[in-house]
């Protein structure tokens, strides 16, 4: 297991760095441009502009990502201005706020941000008064409310560049070259914030993974969806009670149908005594 | 320890709320509208979330003080408990927050007066009572976050001027100077919960070892304080009879039976949805492996072990207490 990351970005200039570090290949789709890497556990999305493409575009990625998206971590990085951090600073939001809507998010931090933190406005049009301290850009809010429908909050999380801020106004706008540029200047925050999210998307999909035997009761005998529930759970427990043993040898030869399958483990685990550590 | 705190904005300027945050100077400060926000959203992970709480300020606006589950009680006729905090610090695995919640931040409500004011009017519209409980330690450990919460230092005071208010406090915690520190007030009992050493190394993530924990129940006796033993949950595993026996005497030799205000024994259920939830959370915990069956709505050890250890246990106690100190806490519902 490796942990899954999936990138939904804005602009391929912001892409470019991203796609090249970590090796990614153009792959096969009509509605959006997206990357992956070869075993696909890293993928991205090149949404385009604004909350609503960014929302249709993290659909999307889920859509073809066609494994479980549950364990998969997902990562909306952008550029945005804020009255008063220095340029090119990187900040990981701690709150995401829809000026449309007002609805709030309010990603995890259950690990150690690479960066700073600081909440985040999801702006329709380019906002460049900067009225409050929140990180003004355009993408959050609609990558976040469509990331949540496939994992949970401690491994969605949105990465900010400071691109511009009061000082900065009077300066050229920007170009590809510059945005491509203010990326590259965090490769090394971003790195880090993939590597804490791929251990906790690892660490979930260990959690949700079938347990042992799964697969070989299931091509043996029919079950139903109930029953597989049932057999899952079953399994899960035998691999506690009876570490290193082989059900299928030591308990299910003579098993004619499924119902046979959990009468037999559900009567074996219930009369194995339950043995604790240092018991 | 706490890196995150966030702050309902209503209580921002909270007395409470700026002394708190006095003492945390460094941490990430995000403000919300309602606590609700941030704790109740449906996709949270209670595991993950466990690797960092964050601490949630905020007020809370009705239900202060509620009926105490049935079969939960010390003793007394009327019992009440009551809720400071969502959450602890600790991760016990058998614990029902890990299913109750889907958010492991501390949620702490910093209008403690309103909790007073409503434990008033109970005591006021019950003048025949002699006597009324208020556990306080249901959805948190009531000491163990005393350093943040001053809870201890703020509630004694006034179960001090309200004598037939009887407050439990329900801990792990050898954090206990305040208590220590403070003049023995007679309707406060402190309440220590106990598994047998082994599995608490298992089951009890963070938690102080059990010989600390008798200790620290020891200086409190010594000191005059009315001191508890709950043996609740009880865990069933091979060898429970030889541990609990050992765990009981350990406790009995260390502290004089005089000092015990009560001891209560209670088997571990969980309502069938929210074991579900936390079998799902920690699919390798082998407690959840156990024998357990579903009656009437729970997941509960069978019938015949609960009895069986329930009986071996009081019977065990029986030889160090009177009966009327003993209690069974069969409780059924959440």
């Amino acid at each position: 297991m490796t942990g899954k990351v999936n990138f939904v970005v804005a602009l391929s200039c912001e892409a470019k760095p991203i796609i090249s570090h970590f090796n990614l290949r153009k792959r096969d789709s009509t509605l959006f441009k997206v990357y992956s890497n070869q075993d696909h556990s890293i993928r991205l999305i090149i949404s385009g502009i604004g909350s609503s493409a960014s929302l249709k575009a993290t659909k999307h990625l889920a859509s073809v990502s066609k494994d479980d998206t549950s364990t998969t971590a997902w990562l909306n990085i952008g550029i945005g201005g804020h009255k008063d951090l220095p340029l090119a600073t990187a900040i990981l939001a701690q709150r995401i706020v829809d000026s449309k809507t007002k609805q709030s998010w309010f990603p995890q931090l259950v690990f150690d941000p690479p960066c700073l933190t600081a909440s985040v406005k999801t702006v329709e049009k380019p906002d460049f008064n900067y009225p409050d301290d929140n990180v003004v850009e355009m993408e959050a809010s609609g990558f976040y409310s469509a990331a949540e429908s496939y994992s949970t909050r401690e491994i969605i999380h949105c990465m900010k560049i400071i691109s511009d801020n009061s000082q900065s106004l009077s300066r050229p706008p920007l170009t590809e070259t510059m945005v491509d540029e203010l990326v590259n200047r965090n490769l090394s925050s971003i790195k880090e914030l993939v590597r804490k999210l791929q251990v906790l998307s690892m660490e979930e999909e260990e959690r949700t993974s079938d347990p042992p035997f799964l697969q070989e009761c299931l091509s043996l005998w029919h079950f139903t969806v109930t029953q597989t529930h049932q057999l899952k759970s079953l399994l899960r427990k035998w691999l506690l009670l009876q570490p290193g043993k082989n059900v299928l040898d030591v308990l299910l030869p003579n098993c004619k149908d499924s119902r046979n399958v959990i009468q037999t483990l559900d009567l074996h685990l219930k009369n194995t005594p339950v043995w604790m550590d240092h018991d | 320890m706490i890196e995150t705190i966030y702050i309902e904005s209503e209580i921002r300027s909270h007395p409470r709320t700026e002394s708190i945050l006095s003492r945390f100077s460094k941490a990430r400060i995000v403000e919300c509208e309602r606590y609700g926000e941030v704790f109740n959203p449906k996709k949270q992970n209670f595991r993950l979330q466990k690797k960092k709480p964050a601490l949630i300020l905020a007020r809370k606006h009705g239900n202060f003080i509620l009926d105490a589950p049935k079969g939960f009680g010390i003793g007394g006729r009327k019992n009440y408990y009551f809720s400071h905090m969502l959450n602890c610090i600790y991760d016990c695995r058998y614990c029902f927050l890990q299913g109750m919640y889907r958010s492991a931040n501390y949620v702490l409500f910093v209008n403690y007066e309103d909790f007073q004011n409503e434990i008033n009017n109970i005591v006021e519209q019950n003048p025949d009572e002699k006597e009324i409980t208020f556990f306080s330690g249901y959805d948190c450990d009531s000491l163990a976050l005393e350093s943040v919460t001053r809870f201890v230092r703020e509630f004694l005071p006034f179960f001090q001027k309200h004598k037939k208010a009887v407050l439990e406090l329900r801990t792990k915690s050898i954090n206990v100077n305040e208590l220590l520190n403070h003049e023995v007030i007679p309707n406060c009992v402190v309440a220590y919960s106990f598994t047998p050493e082994n599995i608490s190394q298992k089951l009890e993530h963070g938690v102080p070892p059990v010989k600390k924990r008798i200790q620290t129940m020891k200086s409190l006796a010594e000191k005059g304080w009315r001191v508890g033993i709950r043996l609740d949950p009880l865990i069933y595993h091979e060898s429970y009879k030889k541990n609990y026996r050992k765990l009981i005497q350990e406790i009995f030799y260390t502290i004089s039976a005089e000092s015990i205000h009560s001891v209560s024994t209670g088997p571990m259920r969980f309502p069938e949805k929210m074991f579900h939830t936390i079998e799902r959370l920690y699919p390798d915990e082998r407690l959840f492996a156990g024998p357990l069956e579903n009656r009437n709505g729970l997941t509960s050890y069978s019938e015949e072990i609960e009895t069986e250890m329930m009986n071996f246990c009081n019977t065990i106690l029986e030889n160090h207490l009177p009966k009327n100190k003993l209690f069974s806490c069969l409780q059924s519902s959440f």
